[in-house]
């Protein structure tokens, strides 16, 4: 359908290379500040969403009692109970469904990231002469910045972030930061079906995303990174600091912790019901 | 309750499979293959490297192909076109070293340059030897002296190496990649490098005579005619410099890359961009005097011959033109897609094209009818 790939190359994909290459002209032509620097852009730009996610997560965990209520009121009547549970949540403006949202924001957005990367580091000369129809020459200032510019160094430190990283750690990386993301967004728990499904993402998530990490360019991971890092920061900022440290695993020298282990040495009573 | 919970355990999978899928396949569509290789043909014999993974040696009144190197092996590309000087062809490969440890898999690119008996395709030499001596892919078109052949390589350095055996006489390093081939003239080798500089260097020891620096990266492979020469970069424009002193004659601006090599015939210089127009301008000032506009890039440098010009289009075929006014004459195909990067060869009142399917279109040079096609390596 080259009508469809024509469009999704307009509207998305030939906005992110050149906005990465404009990026790499204004921070000191290191590629992997450009593509923090996009991350914050489009952090910013969806800052309005994944704020609503955050405060809709935390309005639901503060739910949880009353929902608990209601289990035990309607056990017998899953209709009852979910009709119930649906009137709670529009009483106190929760949507269950903002957790999901920001990750179907976001698809286009990887994706789109992940071709713009791929073509502004191109690595074979097929690769690299499709870069000269996507950039914007009949801009001034963009042709001069891509003369200048061009080609990308794609070098830092160990990566080449055209390729996946030889070494490893952007995987593990992107493990620990899907796996904290999943622990601080993960939707409480009403019933054991929903307690399996969050432990079911909180595991297939990080190791899925850490083996896509292993495949495609390194550029990419460090957008994961950086985004992930952004979100969790974004969660302290709003939901105070605690949350994130309880999320943490346990043994992470240094950190305080919600939770201060016995005199046993045994981790400690759960905190008091709200 | 135990469905309902596996039920939400599949859609969970699913909603993580599904990025998974989307991140993997949505890739910009770049080739499997590799390559981008114009063939030569001398003395009845085409030579031509394909995206296939080698380099054939192919009768040029049959397609029958003669023989094949690697013969035992794949190579992942070939860039450079073969180079043909006294019954030995030279030319560069991109060779991927895959290995793989469970799922963890990791490649190495590297390069070579060979030298292959023309009449057997049994290999003469090929550099560098040995693991502890890897080096990027060679891109370029090599060029020959008397006694050296000349490669360029993705590691930003030249490589003048003895043309009996391949050993290294001396090694040129610039700021960035060579992608570009080399041109040799009355003893100096002219080469442009990824950091925006053409060299000009001493044949015989790689001293650097001079170097001029242009507005963007030079992938282009340079042109000598006269005292002048010729190349395009990334800043959307055409250079003529003095091959002496390297003091700029005149310059020209395209509205996108120039890529390939300008040619020069009968005092006109042809000049194909990136963005889709070959350009005629007159070689002495550089003034335009007639253009030819296509639907698609012109990656490939033009080949001139009888008052024609040849130029493929990607994904268009090839242009047949009048080289006086920049009128065509005939392309190929008339409709529908072909998909060529490289540029063409005539020879014999035949063209010659290496299409990006890995097959070889032979054509008619005064009416571009097709006379005969063929795709070495398949099995038939």
């Amino acid at each position: 359908m080259p009508g469809l790939t024509e469009l999704w190359n307009l509207a998305i994909m030939e906005p992110m290379l050149n906005l990465l290459v404009l990026l790499y002209n204004v921070l000191f032509s290191n590629f992997v500040l450009a593509i923090i620097g996009l991350t914050v852009l489009i952090r910013l730009l969806t800052f309005p969403l994944t704020q609503r996610q955050i405060t809709s997560m935390k309005a639901m965990q503060n739910l949880q009692p009353e929902i608990q209520k209601l289990q035990k009121k309607y056990a017998k009547d899953r209709e009852k109970l979910s009709a119930a549970t649906m009137e709670l949540y529009k009483e106190y403006g929760v949507n269950p469904m903002m957790g999901c949202l920001p990750l179907l924001v976001q698809m286009p957005i990887w994706i789109g990231l992940y071709q713009s990367i791929y073509q502004a580091l191109g690595s074979t000369p097929e690769q690299f002469v499709v870069l000269s129809q996507r950039l914007y020459h009949t801009i001034p200032f963009m042709h001069d910045i891509a003369a200048r510019s061009l080609p990308l160094n794609s070098r830092f430190l160990w990566l080449d972030l055209g390729r996946p990283d030889p070494w490893y750690v952007l995987p593990v990386l992107v493990v620990f930061v899907f796996w904290l993301q999943q622990k601080l967004t993960a939707q409480p728990a009403g019933d054991p079906s929903q307690a399996q499904m969050n432990s079911t993402m909180q595991v297939m998530m990080p190791l899925m995303f850490g083996v896509i990490t292993l495949q495609v360019s390194s550029g990419l991971a460090v957008y994961w990174v950086a985004s992930g890092a952004l979100q969790i920061i974004q969660q302290g900022l709003t939901t105070g600091w605690g949350d994130v440290l309880k999320a943490l695993p346990t043994g992470l020298p240094g950190l305080p912790r919600g939770e201060e282990p016995g005199k046993d040495g045994k981790a400690g009573k759960k905190g008091k019901k709200r | 309750m135990a469905k309902t919970t596996k039920k939400k355990s599949r859609q969970a999978i699913l909603l993580v499979l599904l990025p998974l899928l989307l991140v993997l396949t949505s890739g910009c569509g770049s080739q499997a293959a590799l390559g981008w290789s114009s063939p030569t043909v001398d003395d009845g014999v085409l030579y031509a490297g394909l995206k296939t993974g080698k380099l054939y040696a192919l009768d040029v009144d049959t397609g029958d192909q003669l023989w094949a190197f690697p013969a035992d092996r794949l190579l992942a590309g070939i860039y450079s076109s073969p180079v043909l000087r006294e019954q030995v062809v030279f030319f560069g490969s991109y060779e991927i070293e895959t290995s793989s440890f469970l799922i963890l898999q990791s490649q190495d690119i590297q390069g070579r340059a060979y030298a292959v008996d023309a009449s057997s395709g049994a290999e003469k030499w090929h550099f560098p030897v040995g693991a502890s001596q890897e080096t990027e892919p060679f891109m370029g078109t090599p060029a020959t002296s008397e006694d050296l052949v000349y490669f360029t390589s993705s590691d930003g350095r030249m490589y003048a190496l003895d043309i009996e055996t391949g050993a290294e006489r001396w090694r040129f390093e610039s700021g960035d990649a060579l992608w570009g081939g080399v041109v040799w003239r009355d003893g100096t080798v002219y080469v442009g490098s990824a950091d925006k500089n053409l060299y000009a260097l001493d044949g015989a020891t790689g001293d650097t005579q001079w170097s001029f620096t242009a507005g963007g990266a030079i992938y282009s492979t340079p042109s000598v005619s006269g005292d002048v020469v010729y190349f395009g970069a990334l800043d959307n424009k055409v250079y003529a410099l003095n091959a002496e002193s390297g003091e700029e004659v005149w310059t020209f601006s395209t509205q996108n890359w120039v890529w390939a090599t300008p040619v020069m015939y009968e005092n006109r210089l042809y000049v194909p961009s990136l963005d889709h127009t070959l350009y005629a301008l007159d070689a002495a000032s550089g003034a335009l005097e007639w253009d030819f506009e296509a639907v698609d890039m012109l990656a490939a440098t033009p080949v001139i011959s009888d008052g024609v010009v040849y130029i493929t289009e990607h994904k268009r075929g090839i242009h047949a033109l009048e080289a006086e006014s920049g009128n065509q004459i005939w392309s190929y195909p008339e409709e529908g897609v072909l998909p060529v990067l490289a540029a063409p060869v005539i020879a014999d009142d035949r063209v010659y094209i290496c299409a990006d399917d890995g097959r070889v279109y032979v054509l008619d040079a005064a009416t571009g009818k097709l006379q005969w096609e063929t795709a070495p390596g398949e099995s038939k």
